[in-house]
């Protein structure tokens, strides 16, 4: 499959007005609200490595190149992609990019728009569009490529992205922290972030989500840290000098991405770190049925995940419990809920700008119509 | 190869024909062409940060004197006046300067330029005609310290305006520190020193004239005295009016070449500054450039000496102060440690850091009597700052920041008053007899 | 009933003495770091509050009237000059509106310079890390605008990572939220769409940054290297290793003398051909570890010693002397090119190479200093204007180093912006669609094309605009046949 070839898909899907469904690999559409398209355009055929130079530190891949062919490309040279996004690596970095999806590395790599570098992408009118470039620094033109990412699907299909890669740390090591479930926890918490120890990765589970991992019945703390062999151990002098930190398979990485495998809704809550570390027992506490909480301290982010076989009841409990509660100033981001649920979530791209936006590249609502609201 | 487009990317700035050729102003187009015009000057300039306008900034006003040179702007432009009129001339631009543009002397030779258009304003060409002349300058003086010592300044500083800020000038000069007669002995070995009276320290500030005389002796140096001195011929440089401070120039290098001093000791830091360029203010003429040379050369700040000779520790004083620099210290003398040294000498002194310590005060010469409205507007934090530090002395080498200091505190009744290092210095000596 | 002048409604807002309209002050606003174009702006108006700034865009809009906004005039791609029209400086909103240091971010008005949210916020262990050179000078507002990078931006990233929230002020009067200043948001990115606008979209009010906590340990190499590709290779090799330095800078002799000759003389050895600035900084135990790589790489690669600062004094001397470099090129020649190109890192020494037989070619003196871990380019020529043929060579040698950069698969700029200096290069590395994609975008946020005209993207490569320019193209002030008497 050729850019070439989308841009007529898609020019000739506008010519008959027929709204287009763009999927990857398939593995999450269950994201997003409905899209109200017929045809599908997949660009998991897409695939391959375009250029990569590994001392550039830079990797261009089609669309549809699966997060696992990077991992295993890279790996080669002893580099990686450090983006973990939830879900597997099967899906495909053109979803990912789409849909600025992230997950636990996030902490200490930054989000999909801190890690991509240009683009190629072709519009709701057909036409192909390149932006940013192959160098990691770059103020070259107004900046298409942050527009794109996180847009879902709405502005444009993405073909090719450039990515910004990093070494592979020569050592790479998790810890579990079990929390004591009192009063102490909080200050743990707060201790850790101000010993800016610079994780990889630093994540804190509810009970649930625990039992899920197989680690027990308590919340924990999981924390990764990469580096030269002196710098971790330095790190890990610093986080015993804090608790009493277990060693654990880095494997459990890949479990913790699957979470969210039977999910029936996943929302994430983002407001400032420190509204977290006060409300750190209600966030973890589970008290609702079927739902687990883990949360990202360094990013101000709550993941918050609620299981098939719960009813569409407890859904809307939690995200109206999460509008009202609480005097955080922060959002509410929903990536997965029951049909039912959508209509009452206000949609995030209604805004006179973004519906300016959205006219420029996709004037027709052509691509995922329906996915933003 | 890619076939490329600029659209004109290297338009010629250069300066085909001068506008002003033969001005002082044209001499100093180098200068002017060093400015790559990078704005770091910028957030240094005590009337950039006030006023907010790049007129009023280091980097606009050279992009004035080019503008003159260019003849975009006419010398008779009343902006060009009102904004060349504004500088303090504390130099603070020209440390930060990556590109070492001299700023002062852009800024004197400018002034003389623009003087040919128009006149000096009334109150300063009064100012500077006394300054100028000895005659005129003691009675003058003399009548000032007069009134120094009666109470009238203090009542009349509450006045509005010009008056009442001079007389709280006045009224700050007569408060300096109680200190018993002691007389001052050393072994003379670090050499002799003929140190500048000034006319202001001269005038009004007697002591510490006496006083300078005293510590120097205390720390080693031979004091004699250099008969025939004027006025340094700051003010007058500063103003633009060059030939009257050559001319002062040349008076001061025989009398202090005729005293045979190795060094010419200033206490007065925009003097200072001054007599450490009679060099370049004599570049053009032959027959003095490398007396002046030589002269400027053997110019120091007397805290240079004093540091340079340790200075010796005096008795203890338990007093509480805190240090502002003077511009034409630290910026046009890059002077900035050895005051300290003065005061680190003093035992039982307790030095209080003031913030922003190295943002002009806004005296810069008679600037505060002319430009009254901007130099308050310089003077306002730096008071705050000193209201914050709550010390009761302010010490400062320079007698345009002691009296503009010393006459905002006094209208401003902050319990604090300006002093000279050196009489502080004196003061530790006196007590060590006690 | 006929309206007053525009610079009489404008002083009535934010006050007689910050509206400019003689010609002779306005002349000292016709260029921003980059002084070798000037464009004269009409009259120019400096509100003092956030109100004032939105009464005085509504009262442009309302008029119709073109403007360019302007924070502390530092830009290196003349975006900031105003062609006969409105030039808005933002320069007297400097207040730092909120320091929230638990949570590490701080809320200030664009005109807050660079190095005072620095000082403000260092007391508390923290620190803006975006560090442009011009950091004593530049303005938020105008970091924003540009996207600005700097030395440390090799590890910490540009501005575009570490603004959370922009307040704008769209040309047509209406204020938006772009971002979250709480959290993270969905919707569209249109806070990273406005980074980098370089004050085509709008006037950003107010940015709320990330705080960085200070690094542990911070180490500071200086290594030097009697061959220019010899350095260039261990810059690679450096950034191969994948150690990520917090940064990474190269100087060339001629740039190390012009600034040893400087006040800013940082004590480089006068006789290299080149060095290399590496800083690492984080844990200490770890940064040790790295700082015996870097130091071995270099050793290897040829570099005839390596030192390591002594304390804080020290290396705050080193970088002062690679920070002022620009500034201090000003000794050599009246005037100054400052150009601004990146490379894929692994062309750097190639590179350098082309570089230098351009610069024989053309008989001209080339001072490279620049951010070699990004591969961010600063090739800066200083010449004399006055002296046509030398002002041609000049232009001929910068034009080849260009196209050379575009070549191996680089850009145009990688922290200056296009503005009005890079805008003939914006064709040789985007296609028309993308030209025009960035032109329609412009348009969502700016529809009539008022704010900063004529910047960034040529007017031609916007096709809508094309069709319709003679009758919607926003007119200078001095074409404005209803408002007569603006100045
Ligand atoms: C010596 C020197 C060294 C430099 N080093 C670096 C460096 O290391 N890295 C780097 O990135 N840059 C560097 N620069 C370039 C420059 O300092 C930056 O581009 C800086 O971000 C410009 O800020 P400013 O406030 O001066 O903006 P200005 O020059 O005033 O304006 C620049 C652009 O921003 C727009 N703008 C300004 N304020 C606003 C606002 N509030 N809202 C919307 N638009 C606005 C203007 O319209 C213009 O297009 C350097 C410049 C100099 C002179
Ligand atoms: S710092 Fe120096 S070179 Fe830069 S603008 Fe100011 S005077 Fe000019
Ligand atoms: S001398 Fe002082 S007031 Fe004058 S331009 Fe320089 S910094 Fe500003």
């Amino acid at each position: 499959m050729t850019t070439e070839s989308i841009a007529r898909t898609i020019r000739d899907a506008s010519a008959a007005r027929t709204p287009l469904r763009v999927c990857g690999r398939s593995t999450w559409l269950d994201a997003g609200r409905p899209v109200r398209a017929k045809q599908t355009l997949s660009l998991q055929g897409d695939n391959g490595v375009v250029s990569y130079v590994p001392g550039d530190l830079t990797l261009t891949v089609r669309a549809g190149t699966s997060l696992a062919e990077i991992e295993r490309a890279t790996a080669e040279h002893d580099q990686w992609l450090p983006l973990d996004p939830y879900g597997s690596s099967d899906g495909t970095i053109g979803a990912t990019v789409s849909t600025a999806s992230a997950g636990p590395l996030a902490s200490g790599f930054g989000l999909p728009r801190d890690l991509v570098l240009g683009m190629e992408f072709v519009s709701g009118r057909g036409e192909v569009i390149r932006c940013g470039g192959k160098v990691v620094k770059n103020v070259a033109g107004f900046d298409l490529t942050r527009l794109l990412t996180g847009s879902w699907g709405t502005l444009g299909v993405i073909t090719e992205v450039t990515l910004r890669l990093y070494a592979r740390p020569k050592v790479d090591r998790t810890f579990v922290v079990k929390l004591s479930g009192n009063g102490r926890d909080a200050a743990f918490l707060g201790g850790f972030l101000a010993a800016r120890l610079g994780p990889f990765a630093f994540e804190v589970f509810s009970a649930t989500a625990v039992r899920l991992l197989g680690l027990g019945d308590r919340a924990v703390c999981l924390i990764r840290f990469g580096g030269n062999e002196a710098g971790v151990a330095g790190q890990l002098a610093a986080l015993t000098a804090l608790a009493t930190p277990e060693e654990v398979d880095a494997n459990l990485w890949t479990r913790v991405r699957q979470l969210e495998r039977d999910a029936d809704c996943v929302i994430r809550i983002s407001g400032p770190p420190s509204a977290f570390a006060d409300g750190l027992d209600d966030i973890l506490g589970d008290d609702i049925p079927s739902t687990m909480t883990w949360m990202s301290p360094v990013r101000g982010l709550v993941r918050l995940v609620v299981r098939k076989s719960s009813g569409p009841n407890a859904v809307s409990d939690v995200i109206i419990g999460n509008e009202s509660g609480g005097d955080h100033s922060g959002h509410v981001i929903c990536e997965k809920l029951p049909t039912e649920v959508w209509r009452q979530v206000p949609s995030a791209v209604s805004d006179p700008l973004s519906q300016r936006i959205k006219r420029v590249f996709d004037s027709n609502d052509l691509l995922n119509p329906g996915i933003l609201g | 190869m890619t076939a490329i487009n600029t659209r004109d990317p290297l338009p010629p700035d250069g300066m085909p024909g001068c506008a002003l050729p033969g001005t002082a102003l044209a001499g100093v187009l180098p200068g002017i062409n060093a400015c790559v015009h990078c704005g770091f000057c910028l957030q240094a300039c005590p009337t950039y940060l006030n006023l907010e306008d790049e007129n009023d900034s280091p980097r606009g006003r050279i992009f004035l004197m080019r503008s003159l040179l260019e003849g975009t702007i006419s010398p008779d432009d009343q902006s060009v006046h009102e904004h060349i009129d504004r500088c303090l001339g504390c130099r603070a631009c020209e440390p930060v300067c990556p590109s070492g543009v001299p700023y002062g002397q852009l800024l004197e030779a400018t002034r003389a330029t623009l003087l040919e258009s128009r006149r000096i304003p009334h109150v300063a060409r009064l100012i500077l005609a006394v300054f100028a002349r000895p005659w005129a300058l003691r009675p003058a003086m003399f009548f000032s310290r007069i009134l120094a010592a009666t109470p009238i300044p203090t009542l009349m500083s509450g006045m509005r305006g010009r008056i009442g800020f001079a007389m709280a000038m006045l009224a700050s000069t007569g408060r300096s520190i109680e200190r018993s007669p002691y007389r001052a002995s050393g072994t003379g070995e670090r050499g002799t020193v003929a140190s500048l009276r000034g006319c202001v320290m001269e005038g009004l500030f007697t002591q510490t004239n006496r006083a300078t005389e005293r510590v120097l002796t205390m720390n080693d140096y031979t004091v004699v005295e250099a008969r025939g001195q004027q006025c340094c011929g700051a003010l007058h440089a500063h103003a633009g009016d060059l030939e009257t401070a050559r001319k002062l120039a040349r008076r001061n290098i025989a009398a202090f070449d005729g005293s045979g001093a190795s060094f010419v000791a200033v206490n007065a830091a925009g003097c200072g500054a001054a007599m450490k360029e009679y060099g370049h203010l004599l570049r053009d003429d032959a027959e003095w450039h490398e007396r002046a040379e030589s002269f400027s050369a053997r110019v120091r700040d007397v805290s240079e000496l004093l540091a340079a000779a340790g200075p010796k520790p005096g008795g203890s004083m338990p007093i509480t102060v805190t240090y502002d620099a003077p511009c034409h210290l630290q910026h046009a003398q890059r002077i900035t440690q050895a005051p300290y040294a003065v005061l680190a000498a003093i035992p039982g002194l307790e030095l209080i850091p003031l913030h922003d310590s190295d943002q002009c005060c806004g005296s810069a010469g008679i600037y505060n009597l002319i430009e009254p409205e901007t130099s308050d507007a310089v003077l306002a934090p730096k008071l705050a700052n000193i209201r914050a530090a709550g010390a009761p002395f302010v010490a400062t080498g320079n007698p345009g920041c002691l009296m503009q200091i010393g006459a905002g505190l006094v209208r401003d009744g902050i319990g604090a008053r300006s002093i000279h290092p050196v009489d502080l210095l004196d003061a530790s000596y006196a007590a060590l007899g006690q | 009933m006929q309206k007053p002048p525009v610079a009489e409604r404008l002083a009535d807002i934010v006050g007689e003495k910050h509206v400019l309209s003689r010609q002779s002050e306005l002349l000292v606003y016709n260029s921003d770091g980059l002084p070798g174009y000037r464009r004269q702006p009409r009259l120019a108006v400096f509100p003092g509050t956030r109100e004032e700034t939105i009464k005085v865009v509504r009262v442009l809009a309302a008029d119709g009237l073109p403007f360019v906004p302007r924070g502390a005039g530092t830009g290196l791609s003349g975006g900031a000059l105003a062609d006969d029209v409105v030039l808005l400086g933002l320069h007297r909103l400097k207040k730092i509106i909120s320091l929230d240091v638990a949570n590490m971010r701080a809320t200030v008005e664009p005109g807050v310079v660079n190095l005072r949210l620095n000082r403000h916020v260092a007391p508390h262990g923290l620190l803006y890390a975006p560090d442009p050179s011009s950091e004593a000078a530049c303005t938020i507002g105008g970091n924003v605008a540009e996207n600005a990078g700097g030395p440390h931006c090799l590890k910490y990233g540009v501005t575009l990572n570490h603004v959370l929230a922009i307040t704008a002020l769209l040309p047509d009067g209406e204020v938006v939220e772009l971002g979250s200043a709480t959290g993270e948001r969905d919707g569209y990115d249109l806070r990273g769409a406005f980074i980098g606008s370089e004050g085509c979209f709008g006037v950003a009010l107010d940015v709320t940054v990330k705080l960085t906590p200070r690094p542990e340990t911070v180490r500071t190499l200086l290594a030097d290297f009697m061959s220019v590709d010899e350095a260039a290779r261990v810059t690679s090799a450096v950034i191969a290793s994948g150690i990520v330095p917090a940064a990474l800078e190269f100087m060339d002799g001629p740039t190390i003398r012009v600034v040893e000759d400087s006040v800013y003389a940082a004590g480089y050895p006068r006789d290299a051909e080149a060095i290399l600035l590496i800083e690492l900084d984080g844990l200490r135990a770890g940064v040790d570890a790295d700082l015996e790589t870097v130091r071995a790489i270099c050793l290897g690669g040829g570099a005839r010693a390596v030192k390591v600062a002594k304390d804080d004094a020290e290396r705050m001397k080193l970088w002062q002397g690679r920070k002022k470099a620009f500034g201090a090129m000003g000794r050599l020649a009246p005037h100054l090119i400052v150009q601004d190109a990146v490379i894929p890192r692994t062309q750097l020494p190639a590179i350098l190479k082309r570089i230098h037989a351009i610069s024989e070619k053309y008989g001209v003196v080339v001072c490279n200093v620049f951010h070699a871990g990004d591969g961010n380019l600063h090739p800066n020529i200083a010449y004399s204007a006055d002296d046509p043929a030398e002002s041609e060579r000049v232009h001929k040698a910068m034009t080849e180093i260009m196209t050379a950069c575009i070549e191996v698969g680089g850009s145009i700029t990688g922290e200056h912006g296009v503005g009005l200096d890079k805008m003939g290069y914006m064709e040789s590395i985007f296609t028309a669609n993308s030209l025009n994609a960035m032109c329609e975008l412009r348009g969502a946020f700016d529809p009539d094309r008022r704010s900063n005209p004529g910047k960034v993207v040529p007017i031609h490569s916007c096709r809508e605009w094309h069709g319709v320019a003679s009758a919607r193209a926003p007119r200078p002030l001095s074409a404005e046949p209803s408002h007569p008497a603006v100045a």
